[in-house]
């Protein structure tokens, strides 16, 4: 998940040359010190090279396919099962019910890519078997409170990956579920998620709005016994 | 405890009393907890000294204050134990605190702790009976104060903590306070069985009775504070809809 100096320096003589640190780092948004101290510490994580790649208007990902570590990665449309992730409930009730109504759903109607529960969602699409958090913890390695606190947020790359490999889906998808990617970059078609909805099947859809309003229903009531109970 | 921790602790815990004197008087539910912090703010208050001896000398000087205190604690525990059981959703946690179990370690806690109070029966009034702690007996009391808090500690830490990894936020940080001070609880009767070993010990306690403190208490303000956040997150969300539909 980390790249060293010299293939990050090799990298930046290619694609910004006589561009100095300073006027990237800041048009990427980071310190220039941080890229310093990443260069020095021979540890540039993926990320750098994706806002850098940005900001010079380059596609992230055949920029970081341009690293040895990195040439598996194929752009590609994601997984049927893992797409769901990327919906939040309050949205998938919305175009369930325009669905019913026979009514147009877009992209944006659909909501954002990354909220609170993409990643503990995310998770749970692909899983296979039941097994992939047992896998995470083994492979991570990762305590079990330690991932179940990281679904909280965006997932750790290294971890993304290794559950791509495990749910054998594409895996540039991780990068996207680690927010690093945006899915247009991943290789999404732009109604990718609106496509998705429209061939799923009436009572799988029906389904999946139950499951995620249980979860939110779940969530909400234990909200609720906190400050009800210590607020 | 030292005066000026013990006043500063005291006037806090006095503050979150007057703060959540309203909801407790709106909602019953609300009234074990505040009953809580007024019991915490009493506790800490006999733990000045100026009061300690004051008190203590309208009750005959013979440091019953100190058993009113330690009562109080037991007390706080098992008001504040049912809700925090509760404030995770796990009624069999409360059933194991509150319910029978929890009543007898609670009663047979204090009833020895009463016992050996009386048996060492410190002579006259001394904050903390800091110079009887050369007696066995008032060690055990010492310990046996701890044992119902350290038993609800020990039952409730785990969960806490579990439910707090599931938590985003700043519910998840408050139920890491209070777990990780959960955690340090049952530590504060064995530190003062180390004093039997070596009078040295009675600074372990303090070093693990204070951060405990500090911790349940910050996890409880930040849940209070949580509690505010959403509520004024709800009454915009309302607001808004009011305008829409207007």
């Amino acid at each position: 998940m980390i790249l060293t100096k010299s293939d990050v320096e090799q990298w930046l003589d290619s694609v910004a040359p006589g561009i100095g640190l300073t006027v990237l780092s800041k048009q990427a948004g980071f310190s220039r010190i941080r890229i310093i101290q990443q260069l020095a510490g021979d540890r540039v994580p993926v990320e750098t090279i994706i806002k850098v790649a940005r900001v010079l208007g380059l596609n992230p990902l055949d920029q970081l396919r341009s690293f040895p570590d990195y040439e598996y990665l194929k752009p590609s449309s994601p997984a049927r099962r893992e797409v769901s992730a990327f919906i939040q409930w309050e949205h998938l009730l919305r175009a369930s019910a325009a669905l019913e109504f026979g009514e147009t759903i877009t992209e944006s109607s659909l909501g954002p890519i990354h909220f609170g529960e993409t990643s503990r969602q995310w998770i749970d699409c692909i899983d296979p078997d039941g097994g992939l958090r047992k896998h995470l913890q083994a492979a991570g390695p990762i305590s079990n409170p330690g991932l179940s606190k990281m679904l909280n947020g965006p997932l750790r790359l290294d971890l993304a990956l290794l559950a791509a490999q495990y749910a054998d889906i594409p895996t540039v998808s991780a990068l996207v579920a680690a927010h690093l990617l945006i899915p247009s970059e991943a290789g999404w078609a732009g109604d990718e998620r609106v496509q998705w909805l429209h061939e799923l099947g009436r009572v799988e859809r029906l389904q999946l709005v139950e499951t995620r309003i249980h979860a939110a229903l779940v969530r909400e009531q234990r909200t609720q016994d906190f400050i009800n109970h210590l607020g | 405890m030292g005066d000026l921790i013990a006043g500063i602790f005291a006037t806090v815990f006095s503050i979150l009393v007057i703060i959540r004197a309203p909801s407790a008087l709106r909602e019953a539910a609300r009234v074990r907890l505040w009953l809580a912090h007024l019991v915490m703010a009493m506790v800490l208050w006999l733990s000045v000294t100026a009061v300690y001896l004051s008190g203590d000398a309208l009750l005959g000087g013979r440091n019953i204050t100190n058993l009113i205190s330690h009562f109080g604690f037991y007390l706080m525990f098992w008001l504040g134990g049912a809700e925090v059981a509760l404030s995770i959703g796990r009624q069999d946690l409360y059933r194991v605190v509150h319910g029978t179990i929890g009543a007898l370690v609670l009663g047979a806690g204090a009833a020895a702790m009463t016992a050996t109070f009386i048996a060492a029966a410190p002579a006259y009034s001394a904050m903390g009976l800091d110079p009887f702690r050369g007696d066995p007996l008032i060690i055990l009391y010492k310990v046996l104060s701890y044992l119902y808090p350290g038993f609800v500690a020990a039952v409730l830490a785990r969960p806490m903590l579990r439910a707090s990894v599931e938590s985003p936020g700043l519910l998840g940080s408050a139920k890491r306070w209070m777990a990780i001070g959960f955690v340090l609880v049952p530590l504060v009767p064995v530190a003062h069985l180390g004093e039997l070993l070596d009078p040295g010990y009675a600074v372990v306690v303090d070093l693990v009775l204070y951060p405990a403190i500090i911790l349940v208490a910050t996890g409880v303000t930040l849940a209070f504070i949580a509690r505010q956040q959403i509520s004024r997150a709800a009454s915009s969300e309302h607001r808004k809809q009011t305008e829409r539909s207007d």
